[in-house]
């Protein structure tokens, strides 16, 4: 072999191992980096919600054989809980709204203006998160607080939680917005996706049988697209778990307050760790920030479970909508 | 050839200057067709020359295609299918296609598929008999019997042809068409088919497109050959296939 053919064998090598070397460089670091949380906190990390970075000014404390700011305590059961019920709340709004959407572009719009409105959905996706974030702030939270929430609490209370106090605008109900558009573009692109993969005979053989459109849709849907869609709507909360800027700035980012209701300000995993990043450099210790790298592992097994089995069944989807071809 | 020896037949619809386009090609160039009642009625042509663009026109199937432009009229029972609701005329006129087309559920659901979206709440028992017997028409009861709960897809090429039949069938339709229903089966299967097509002719009326002289000439009792999107030529059977016209000549010809 040429010394050139060899070189270049050796750097395409080097490339392909480069994504897996990084991934499982950052697993190692971030486990490394949370070693202390994990012998300090214990099982407390999963049962307490308070998050109490501990008075700087003392001497530390040594407990399980690590050092901690005197007074420190670090739960994350407020942001599980932020993380979960504000992804619930998007997915239940993106679900609907994805498969209306993919109803009309598939059987309802002209194929021309389908092409037109597949383009957009897939654009939509590429506006970065921040600028979801700041319309939230300007539009969304002004919008919820003085006409949405106060009509909600006025008329829902037989909804257990939405009765009660309403505070910014800023909480659950503004992530869950902010974040159901978000993944709206992931979940709509899947299920347009998997209809088209339904054969034509199969859409004209509902019809023949006196079907409607609407009937055709929830069929296809709940038979063919079946896989995809569920593969598809955990693509799309994968996503939402990890979401951090806009839920960051729509969310209140409280942290020791568990919310008593829907309008309460909220926090999630995602956001606690951009947020509480800066302060907890100022920790001489370092435990502030090893509990932050162990609400970061978390959220990664979350996350990359979540997108795992999504990836999986979506995939199962679409090598079936060729089977039955 | 004129359609003098047909004219006492009922007429259960009648195509006035139909035309169906694209933007860049006409598909049927303004159609005269008439469908007699409780007989087989046929469409043959060469491949791409309008038969399936026409059957998907008869039942509004084409509505779904924006692509495509229609003009000109279709009576059904003396009525304007536009008049018609796109549902209820595709319940009256069934389709039954090249490919069978089961959905991926149990034979039963299948066939009972039509009857649950009308939205009808029927008795179980109603039901099955609906369903047994739809499942006779299309010859495929006692096959099938106790087996129902088997998935439609895991059936033979033929039985699943026979499937759609009685998928079509439950719904009594007053027409049936069919595009081709036997170029994608084996000759055995294919027989059945044939036989099952001239004994529901008692019951039905049927249309029937296909591109083998073969099936026509032992089914067919009204002949249509269409070329580019116009008819050439219509006849009773024999009245067909004994035309001097030059098309039918050389689609005969071609044919065999």
């Amino acid at each position: 072999m040429k010394a050139s053919n060899r070189v270049f064998n050796f750097f395409t090598f080097l490339m392909a191992i480069v994504p897996a070397v990084v991934l499982i460089s950052i697993i190692v670091f971030v486990l490394y980096y949370s070693i202390p949380s994990i012998r300090y906190n214990s099982w407390s990390f999963f049962t307490t919600y308070l998050w109490n970075p501990g008075f700087q000014f003392q001497a530390p404390i040594m407990k399980h054989g690590v050092l901690a700011p005197a007074g420190s305590a670090f739960g994350l059961d407020l942001f599980l809980i932020g993380t979960l019920s504000t992804s619930a709340l998007a997915i239940l709004i993106a679900f609907p709204v994805s498969f209306l959407i993919s109803l009309n572009v598939e059987l309802y719009l002209p194929s021309k203006i389908k092409k037109v409105m597949i383009s957009m959905i897939e654009l939509f996706a590429g506006i970065p998160s921040v600028v979801y974030g700041l319309w939230g702030i300007v539009v969304l939270e002004p919008l919820l607080f003085r006409n949405v929430e106060p009509w909600m609490a006025q008329h829902l209370t037989f909804i257990p939680g939405f009765g009660g106090e309403i505070y910014s605008g800023a909480g659950l109900i503004a992530s869950g917005i902010i974040l159901s558009f978000m993944i709206i573009p992931i979940v709509t692109s899947i299920i347009v996706n998997s209809f088209d993969t339904v054969p034509m005979d199969v859409k004209d053989g509902l019809f023949s049988l006196g079907a409607t459109k609407w009937e055709v849709g929830k069929y296809l849907m709940t038979s063919y697209s079946r896989a995809s869609t569920v593969g598809g709507t955990l693509l799309g909360l994968g996503r939402a778990l990890g979401e951090t800027m806009a839920v960051l700035m729509v969310s209140g980012a409280v942290t020791n307050i568990l919310p008593h209701n829907f309008y309460s300000a909220i926090n999630t995993m995602a956001a606690a760790i951009a947020s509480l990043l800066d302060s907890a450099f100022t920790d001489s210790t370092g435990m502030n920030l090893a509990a932050l790298a162990e609400l970061a592992i978390v959220l990664m097994l979350i996350s990359l479970t979540v997108s795992l089995i999504g990836r999986k069944i979506a995939g199962r989807g679409v090598l079936r909508g060729y089977e039955s071809d | 050839m004129e359609e003098k020896s047909v004219e006492k037949v009922e007429k259960i619809i009648e195509i006035e200057k139909l035309k169906v386009e694209t933007k860049d090609k006409v598909i049927l160039d303004e159609v005269d067709l008439n469908i007699f009642k409780n007989s087989v009625n046929t469409i043959v042509g060469p491949s791409g020359s309008g038969k399936s663009t026409l059957l998907k026109s008869l039942n509004r199937l084409l509505d779904m295609d924006t692509s495509m432009d229609v003009s000109g009229d279709v009576l059904f029972e003396k009525r304007n299918i536009r008049d018609f609701d796109p549902v209820e005329l595709r319940r009256e006129i069934g389709l039954v296609f090249q490919k069978p087309n089961p959905f991926p559920m149990s034979i039963y659901d299948n066939v009972a598929f039509g009857l649950r979206i009308q939205g009808k709440k029927l008795k179980k028992e109603d039901m099955d008999k609906m369903i047994n017997q739809a499942l006779g028409d299309a010859d495929l009861y006692e096959e099938l019997e106790g087996k129902l709960k088997q998935s439609g897809t895991s059936l033979s090429g033929g039985q699943q042809q026979r499937l759609c039949i009685a998928r079509a069938l439950v719904l009594r339709p007053k027409v049936l068409m069919f595009d081709e229903p036997t170029s994608a089966l084996d000759p055995i299967a294919k027989g059945k088919i044939v036989d099952l097509i001239r004994a529901l002719k008692q019951k039905y009326t049927v249309i029937l497109v296909t591109h083998d002289m073969n099936l026509t000439r032992r089914i067919s009792d009204y002949t249509n050959l269409i070329y580019d999107g116009k008819f050439v030529a219509k006849g009773t059977g024999s009245e067909f296939f004994e035309s001097e016209i030059e098309e039918v000549r050389t689609f005969l010809e071609e044919a065999d």
